[in-house]
C-alpha cells in the first residue's frame, strides 16, 4: 500500500505539473478514431478477387513479354519513330526555312556527325591514335566558330 | 474476439496488420501508448494545444504507417520515433526562420505561461524544474526529458532520435550540470 503511494506521487512529478483537461485522453482516442482515413477503413477485397486480379495482371505481363519478343527483330527509324506525319506536316507548314538555310544546317549537321563518328572509331581503337584525335579536332575546329541563325 | 490485453506488443501488432487494420485493435494499441506518446509531445513543445494536435498525427499516421513495422524492433522505438519527428516538424513549421532556443527567449512566453500556471497543478518544484529545463539547449533539454521523464535507456533515445550515444551522455552530462547550477547544488 505504501509501496503504491509512493508509485503514484513518483509518477505525479513525472509528470512534473504540466495540466491536461479532464479526461483528455478518452478524448484523444475517440478523435483519432474519428480522423482516421477513410480508405484505409473500406473492406479488403474478397480473396477470389484477389486472384482473378493477379492472373489477368499474369496475362497482360505475358502478352506484353511476347509482344515485345516478336518485334525484336523489326528495323525502328529512331529518327522519326516517335513523329506522326500530322505532326510533321504541321511543323512544316508552320517553319518557313529558306533553301539556303536548310543547305547551311543539312551540311553542317552532316560534318559534325562526320566528325564525331572518326572521333569515335579513332578513340576507340587505342591510345595511340590520340595524335590522330587531336588532327581531326583541329581540322574540324572552325565548326565552333559558325554562329547558324533562322 | 481474444483477450488482447495478454498479447505483447509484437503478437499486437502482428493482429492489428493481419486482420486489416480493425479499430478494437488499434484502441488497444493506443490505450498502452497514447500517454506515454502525449508526454513526450508535450515535453518537447510544452504548449497542451500543439502537443494535442501533433499527438494525433503521431496515432494518424501509425494507423497509415503500421504496415511498415518492422518486427525486429520495439513497437515503442518505432512509435516515439515517429512522436519525435513529427514534434520536430511542428517546431520547424511553427519557427520557421528561428530555431526553438531563439523562439523561447523571444518574449518569455513559455517561462511565463510556467508561471501563470497556465497548464501547470501547481507544484512548485515541478514548475522550477520545467523553468530550469527552458533554459538548456534543445538538445540537452531533449536527452533530460527522455532520460529523467521517460527514464529511456541512450541506446532506445539514440534509436529515436538518430543521435550517436556519445553525444546523447555528454549532452545528458552538461544538461544536468546546468540544472544543478540553475537550482545553486554545486
Amino acid at each position: 500500500m505504501e509501496g503504491m503511494e509512493k508509485e503514484s506521487l513518483h509518477e505525479q512529478f513525472k509528470h512534473n505539473g504540466f495540466k491536461v483537461p479532464e479526461n483528455y485522453f478518452e478524448a484523444l482516442e475517440e478523435r483519432v478514431i474519428k480522423h482516421l482515413p477513410k480508405e484505409d477503413k473500406r473492406r479488403a477485397l474478397p480473396k477470389w478477387k484477389h486472384w482473378s486480379i493477379a492472373a489477368s495482371l499474369f496475362i497482360a505481363a505475358g502478352l506484353g513479354a511476347f509482344y515485345f519478343m516478336s518485334r525484336k527483330d523489326e528495323v525502328i527509324d529512331i529518327a522519326t519513330a516517335s513523329i506522326s506525319t500530322s505532326e510533321l506536316e504541321e511543323y512544316e507548314n508552320n517553319v518557313e526555312v529558306s533553301d539556303d538555310e536548310l543547305a547551311d544546317i543539312v551540311s553542317l549537321q552532316l560534318i559534325d556527325s562526320l566528325y564525331q563518328t572518326r572521333v569515335i572509331s579513332a578513340k576507340s581503337k587505342s591510345r595511340e591514335h590520340q595524335k590522330e584525335i587531336e588532327s581531326i579536332e583541329e581540322e574540324y575546329s572552325p565548326l565552333d566558330d559558325v554562329e547558324i541563325e533562322i | 474476439m481474444q483477450n488482447t490485453e495478454a498479447l505483447n506488443d509484437h503478437e499486437l501488432m502482428l493482429a492489428f496488420v493481419k486482420e486489416q487494420k480493425p479499430e478494437y485493435l488499434f484502441r488497444v494499441i493506443m490505450g498502452r501508448y497514447k500517454q506515454k506518446v502525449y508526454w513526450q509531445i508535450r515535453r518537447i513543445l510544452i504548449s497542451h494545444e500543439d502537443a494535442d494536435e501533433v499527438c494525433q498525427i503521431v496515432f494518424i499516421k501509425l494507423w497509415q504507417n503500421a504496415g511498415s513495422f518492422q518486427f525486429n524492433s520495439a513497437l515503442s522505438s518505432f512509435i516515439y520515433r515517429m512522436a519525435y519527428n513529427e514534434s520536430m516538424t511542428f517546431l520547424k513549421q511553427k519557427s520557421r526562420f528561428q530555431s526553438f532556443d531563439e523562439m523561447l527567449d523571444a518574449d518569455g512566453h513559455y517561462e511565463q505561461m510556467i508561471e501563470q500556471g497556465a497548464g501547470m497543478d501547481g507544484d512548485q518544484i515541478a514548475a522550477e524544474l520545467q523553468k530550469a529545463l527552458l533554459t538548456l539547449p534543445e538538445k540537452q533539454r531533449l536527452v533530460f526529458n527522455y532520460k529523467y521523464f521517460e527514464e529511456l535507456q541512450y541506446n532506445e533515445i539514440s534509436e529515436i532520435t538518430g543521435t550517436s550515444i556519445g553525444a546523447l551522455k555528454s549532452n545528458y552530462h552538461f544538461a544536468v550540470e546546468k540544472i544543478k547550477k540553475y537550482f545553486n547544488l554545486d
